[in-house]
C-alpha cells in the first residue's frame, strides 16, 4: 500500500480506497480533508464503477456459451429458465426419480476462490436440510462433466412475488385496504418460511422479489437460500445492473464495513423492503436512476418514508410494521422473521401491533376496539364524560349520568360498532378518519377514566402486559402495579381478576429480579387462586410454576422442588401427557436439581421434556435449545461428556441463530465448562468463555452472578494454562461479589473457593489454599452428596494443598 | 457498422419507407442483439433466441407499416417485448409438445413482463457498453495498449500492479491508461445512450 506522504497520496492507495479494497478511516479522513484528493477519489470511484460494468459486459459475452451443452449424469437438461449474474437455471428431468427439476449452473468466476467453493458446498448442505412448503426444496449439488458446479432443486412454476402482488391488486399497487390485506396474506407464509430457515441456522442474505415465486395455487416459494450471496461476494461489491437491483433490498449493515456481522435481522429488513414495494409500487429508497454510489448512500443513510404517504390504502398499522422492519439499526428491528409474521397477522385481524406500542393512546384505542362488548359500558361512560365536557356540563358525575345516559350510551355503541364495521369493509380513507376519532376519545380515556377504576384497571393491565411482551420492564411494572392498586380499591375480597393482577405484577417483578417482592405477590395470588378454584386448576398450576421458579432463583431449593412436583402433578392430571406446559414444568424441575448437586436425577425429566417438545415436530427452536443446554450440562456433570458436549453444541448452534445474545452466552459458558471437564483446557473452550464474558459484560453490571461465575470459569482455564496470578486475582474478586448476590452458602461460592484454593496453591500459598478448600467443603457438605463433582474437586484441592 | 447517430425516433420514421433499407438495417442492428440477449435470458437456446429476435422484429415492422404502432399504447420497448414474449411462450409450448411425446408433463407459461423488462434493461446496457468498447477499438485515437490494459483490468479482474508487471510498465502508467480509457468510454457511452431517446 502506498503510504500517504506529506499530504500526497499514491494513485494506488486512492484506487484501493475507491474500489473499497482498502477501508481505512484514517486515510479516508485525510482524503476528506483535502478537496483535491476528494475530487480525485470521486473520479476514481466513477472509473471503478465503469470498469466493473464493462468487466461484466465483456465477461457475460463469454459466458453466453450454451449451458444446455453441459452434461450431468442422471439428468436430461431441457431448457434455460433464467440467466442471471451468477448462474443459469435450467429446467431438467431427473431420470432416477422421474421428476422435473430446476438445475442452477454456476457461471465461471462466480465461485472464484477455493474458500468460496467450500462455503458454497457447506451452504448447499445446510439448505438441503430445509423442508418447508414455502421454501424451494434443494435436492443435491455436484459438478457437471466439465466440472461446472450445479445445484438441483424443485422446479416451481410461478411468477415473481411483485408481479403476483400486482395481479392480486388488479395490476398495480393495492387501491383498497382489502387489496393491501391480500398482499399481506402472501407475506405471512414468506415470513414464516424465513423464520423456519433461521431456526435451522440458514440466513438467506439475498431476499428480493425475484427470489420469491408465487405458484399457481397462491403458494409463495422462496428460492436461492444462502447460495446467492456466497457466489460473487467478492465480485458482488463492484457489480452494477443485477447488483443494484439486489442492493435495494439489502439491509444497511450488509453494505457497511462489517458485512460479516450480518445476521438473521438482515433478512427481516429485506422482507420489509419487499413488502413496502408490494404495497406502494416503489421501494422505500426509490433507487431508480441512481448511480451505484448514490444507491449505497441512500441505503446506508436515508430513512424510509411512510408507506401510507405514497399509498393511502396502507393502514397505519402496516406503516408502523414497515417502519419497524426497516429500522437502520438491527437492534431496533423485529428481532425475528417470526415476530414480523405475528405482527402482520395482528394487523390482519385488527389487533394491536407491537410496533405501535410506544404510542400509548394507540393501545387504548385498540383495547377499546377489541374488547368492544365488555368495554361498551365503559366507553359509554367515557363518551358521557365527553358529552358532558363538550356541552359544558361540569356538575357531579351522578348528575351527568342521569342527564345524558341514554344519548351517551348510544353514541358509545355507535362508535364501537361503527369502528368494527369500518375496519372490516371500507377503504383506508374511512378507516383513518375513524381511528383519528378513536384517538381523540382515547385521550379522554386518560383524563376521564381516573374516576372509574373498574374500567381503568383492565386498560392498565392491557398496557402493562403489552410492555412486558416488549420487555419494557419499568413501564410494565408501573402499569401492572397501578392495575393491582385499582383492583384493590374496588374492594369485594377475592376475585379472579384481583388474583390475575397479582400474578401479572409478579411476572414484571420477576423479570426485574425483585425476587423478594415477586415471591410475596405470587404467594398472595396463589393463596387466592386456591381459595377460588381449588388445587386442581391450571391457573393455580401457573402461579405455582412461577413461584417455584422464583424460589429456585432465590436459592430456596427445598420448597422450589416441592412446588415443581405439585405443578407437574396437577398438569399431568388435567392435560394430555404431551402438553407443552408439562414439558415446561419438567424443564424447570430439571433445571433446579443440578444446582442442588443432583444432576443424575435431572436427566430423566429433561429427557422427557425434550421428547415432548420433539413429539410436536419442533426441532432447532429455542425451546429445544433450552432443554438441550440443560440436559447437556447435566450429562457432562455426571461424566457423560460425549453426549453432553454434543447436546450443548446443538443448543449453541440453535441459539446462535436467535438474536438472544445473553442466552447464547450462557450456553457458551456451559459448553466451555463441559469442554474443560471433558477434554481439558482447549483453546476452543477458553475462547468460548472469553467471548461469552464479552457479551455478558456489555449486558450486565459487573457483579451479576452469571457474569462472575463466568469469570471463575475463565480462572480455571488460566490455571490450566499456568496463569496462576491472574486466576488468583479473579477468584479473589469473585468471592465477595458472589457472597453479596447469592449469600454465603451458595454452591457457586463454594466453586469460587475451590478455584481460589487452586490459584493460591499455584502461587505457592498452600496454607491459605487449604483454608479456602475447607471453606468450600463446609458449604458443600450440607447440600451435596459425596460423589458430587464439586465435592470431589474440593477434596482434591484440600489434599493437594495439605501435601504442599 | 450500422448507424449509431440517429435517434430511435428518427429510425422509426425511416422505417415507414419500404425502400429505406438503411433505416431497416440500422434498426435491426440496434435491436436484434438486445432481443437475442433477452430471449437467451428468458431461457431460449442461442439458435431459438436468434429466430425469436428476427421474427419479433419482422412482426414489428409489419405492424408498424400498417400503422398499428401507437405511441399512446406503450413505447417501442414494451411493444417489442410483448411480441417477443409471445414468441418465447411459443417456444416453451413447442418444447412441451416434444416433451409430452416422451411422457413428461409440461411446465412454464408466458415469461412475465417484469423479468422481460429487467432483461431488456440489462441487455441494452450491455449492448451499449460493448458497442462503446468496439468503437474505441476501431475508430478512436486511443492506443491499443491502453485498451488492452483496460480489458485486462475490467474483463480479467486483474490488479494494476499485476498488469504493470506483465506489460513492463509502471503502476502509474497503468493507472493513467485506465483513466484515459475510462474517460473516453464514458463519452462514447453517453453519446450512444442519447440515441435511445424517449421513443423507446
Amino acid at each position: 500500500m502506498g503510504a500517504p506522504g506529506n499530504g500526497g497520496m499514491s494513485d494506488e492507495t486512492l484506487a484501493a480506497l475507491a474500489s473499497g479494497e482498502l477501508d481505512d478511516p484514517a486515510l479516508a479522513a485525510v482524503v476528506a480533508g483535502d478537496p483535491e484528493l476528494s475530487a480525485r477519489l470521486e473520479s476514481l470511484r466513477g472509473e471503478h464503477e465503469l470498469l466493473s460494468e464493462f468487466g461484466e459486459a465483456l465477461r457475460s459475452g463469454h459466458d453466453v456459451a450454451p449451458m444446455l451443452d453441459e452434461q450431468i449424469p442422471g439428468y436430461r437438461l431441457e431448457r434455460e429458465i433464467y440467466r442471471g449474474g451468477q448462474g443459469v437455471v435450467l429446467a431438467a428431468y431427473q431420470q432416477s426419480t422421474k421428476r422435473d427439476v430446476a438445475v442452477k449452473l454456476m457461471l465461471d468466476g462466480a465461485l472464484a476462490s477455493e474458500t468460496d467453493q467450500a462455503r458454497f458446498d457447506r451452504e448447499v448442505e445446510l439448505v438441503a436440510r430445509l423442508r418447508h412448503p414455502n421454501i424451494v426444496m434443494v435436492h443435491e449439488s455436484g459438478r457437471t462433466k466439465r466440472g461446472r458446479r450445479y445445484v438441483s432443486m424443485e422446479l416451481i412454476d410461478g411468477v415473481r412475488l411483485d408481479e403476483a402482488c400486482r395481479e392480486l391488486c388488479g395490476g398495480g399497487a393495492p387501491a383498497t385496504a382489502e387489496q393491501a390485506a391480500k398482499v399481506v396474506r402472501v407475506f405471512v407464509p414468506i415470513c414464516e418460511a424465513i423464520a423456519y430457515a433461521h431456526r435451522l441456522g440458514v440466513i438467506h442474505r439475498d431476499l428480493k422479489p425475484g427470489n420469491v415465486l408465487v405458484a399457481g395455487d397462491g403458494r409463495p416459494v422462496v428460492l436461492d437460500f444462502g447460495i446467492a450471496k456466497i457466489a460473487g461476494t467478492k465480485a458482488g461489491t463492484t457489480k452494477t445492473g443485477d447488483f443494484v437491483g439486489t442492493l435495494a433490498y439489502a439491509a444497511p449493515e450488509q453494505l457497511g464495513k462489517t458485512p460479516e456481522l450480518v445476521d438473521t435481522r438482515a433478512d427481516v429488513y429485506s422482507l420489509g423492503v419487499m413488502l413496502f414495494e408490494c404495497l406502494t409500487g416503489r421501494r422505500p429508497g426509490n433507487m431508480e436512476g441512481m448511480s451505484l454510489a448514490d444507491t449505497v448512500r441512500a441505503v446506508t443513510e436515508d430513512d424510509a418514508p411512510r408507506a401510507s404517504s405514497i399509498n393511502p390504502a396502507v393502514s397505519r398499522d402496516l406503516d408502523a410494521i414497515l417502519r419497524r422492519a426497516l429500522e437502520r439499526d438491527p437492534g431496533r428491528r423485529y428481532q425475528s422473521a417470526h415476530a414480523m409474521r405475528e405482527e402482520l397477522e395482528r394487523a390482519l385481524i385488527g389487533r394491536a401491533v407491537r410496533a405501535r406500542e410506544g404510542e400509548r393512546l394507540y393501545l387504548a384505542t385498540r383495547f377499546v376496539a377489541r374488547r368492544k362488548a365488555p368495554i361498551a359500558v365503559g366507553a359509554a361512560l367515557i363518551a358521557l364524560g365527553m358529552v358532558g365536557a363538550w356541552f359544558g356540563y361540569r356538575g357531579s358525575i351522578r348528575a351527568a349520568e342521569a342527564r345524558g345516559a341514554g344519548a351517551g350510551l348510544r353514541l358509545a355503541l355507535e362508535f364501537v360498532t361503527g369502528y368494527e364495521y369500518e375496519t372490516r369493509d371500507t377503504a383506508a380513507g374511512a378507516e383513518l378518519e375513524i381511528s383519528d376519532r378513536l384517538r381523540e376519545v382515547s385521550e379522554q380515556v386518560e383524563a376521564q377514566l381516573g374516576a372509574y377504576p373498574r374500567y381503568e384497571a383492565p386498560v392498565r393491565t392491557s398496557l402493562g402486559l403489552a410492555f412486558l411482551g416488549e420487555r419494557e420492564l419499568e413501564d410494565a411494572e408501573r402499569e401492572l402495579r397501578e392495575a393491582l392498586r385499582l383492583h384493590r380499591t374496588l374492594g369485594g375480597g377475592d376475585s379472579p381478576e384481583l388474583a390475575s393482577a397479582m400474578h401479572n405484577l409478579g411476572r414484571a417483578l420477576w423479570f426485574r429480579a425483585k425476587l423478594e417482592e415477586a415471591e410475596a405477590v405470587y404467594r398472595d395470588a396463589l393463596a387466592m387462586r386456591i381459595r377460588l378454584f381449588g388445587r386442581e386448576d391450571l391457573d393455580v398450576a401457573r402461579t405455582t410454576h412461577h413461584l417455584a421458579a422464583t424460589l429456585h432463583l432465590a436459592g430456596d431449593f427445598g420448597e422450589s422442588e416441592r412446588l415443581w412436583h405439585e405443578v407437574i402433578r396437577v398438569r399431568r392430571e388435567l392435560l394430555p401427557a404431551d402438553d407443552a406446559d408439562i414439558a415446561n414444568a419438567l424443564l424447570g424441575y430439571g433445571h433446579l436439581l443440578p444446582e442442588a448437586g443432583r444432576a443424575t436425577e435431572a436427566v430423566e425429566p429433561l429427557r422427557e421434556a425434550l421428547a415432548i417438545i420433539r413429539s410436536k415436530g419442533i426441532e432447532n427452536d429455542w425451546r429445544v435449545a433450552r432443554v438441550t443446554a440443560e440436559l447437556g450440562s447435566c450429562l457432562d456433570e455426571i461424566g457423560q461428556h460425549e453426549e453432553g458436549e454434543r447436546l450443548l453444541r446443538e443448543s449453541l448452534a440453535i441459539k446462535r441463530v436467535h438474536p438472544d445474545r445473553r442466552s447464547e452466552a450462557l450456553t457458551a459458558f456451559q459448553l466451555s465448562r463441559a469442554l474443560l471437564a471433558g477434554d481439558g483446557a482447549t483453546a476452543e473452550g477458553r475462547s468460548l468463555c472469553d467471548d461469552a464474558l464479552g457479551v455478558l459484560s456489555a449486558l450486565h453490571e459487573a457483579d451479576y452472578p452469571e457474569l462472575v461465575s463466568g469469570r471463575v470459569l475463565l480462572a480455571r482455564y488460566m490455571l490450566a494454562d499456568g496463569e496462576g496470578e491472574g486466576a488468583l486475582a479473579i477468584a479473589d474478586a469473585a468471592l465477595p461479589a458472589l457472597r453479596r448476590r447469592l449469600g454465603g452458602e451458595h454452591w457457586q461460592v463454594a466453586e469460587a473457593e475451590i478455584v481460589l484454593s487452586e490459584s493460591l496453591e499455584a502461587v505457592g500459598r498452600s496454607d491459605e489454599a487449604a483454608e479456602a478448600a475447607r471453606r468450600a467443603l463446609k458449604i458443600l457438605a450440607a447440600q451435596r452428596p459425596d460423589e458430587d463433582r464439586l465435592v470431589r474437586e474440593a477434596r482434591r484441592a484440600l489434599a493437594r494443598s495439605s501435601e504442599g | 457498422m450500422y448507424d449509431q447517430t440517429r435517434t430511435t425516433t428518427a429510425l422509426l420514421q425511416g422505417l415507414h419507407n419500404v425502400e429505406n433499407a438503411e433505416a431497416w438495417a440500422s434498426f435491426y442492428g440496434r435491436y436484434v442483439p438486445i432481443l437475442i440477449g433477452v430471449a437467451r435470458r428468458l431461457g431460449l437456446s442461442e439458435a431459438d433466441a436468434q429466430d425469436a429476435a428476427q421474427e419479433t422484429l419482422a412482426a414489428f415492422v409489419r405492424e408498424y407499416r400498417q400503422n398499428k404502432y401507437d405511441r399512446e399504447r406503450g413505447r417501442l420497448r414494451s411493444w417489442l417485448l410483448t411480441i417477443l414474449r409471445t414468441r418465447v411462450a411459443q417456444q416453451y409450448r413447442a418444447r412441451a409438445v416434444r416433451k409430452e411425446e416422451i411422457g413428461v408433463t409440461r411446465l412454464g407459461g408466458m415469461p412475465d413482463e417484469r423479468t422481460a423488462s429487467d432483461a431488456w434493461e440489462a441487455e441494452r446496457r450491455r449492448a451499449i457498453l460493448l458497442q462503446a468498447i468496439d468503437e474505441l477499438r476501431k475508430v478512436s485515437k486511443t492506443s491499443d495498449q491502453s485498451i488492452q490494459i483496460f480489458e485486462m483490468l475490467a474483463r480479467d479482474g486483474r490488479s494494476a500492479p499485476d498488469v504493470a508487471e506483465e506489460m513492463g510498465l509502471s503502476a502509474q502508467d497503468v493507472y493513467r491508461a485506465k483513466s484515459r480509457v475510462a474517460q473516453r468510454l464514458r463519452e462514447v457511452v453517453t453519446r450512444i445512450e442519447s440515441v435511445y431517446d424517449e421513443e423507446e
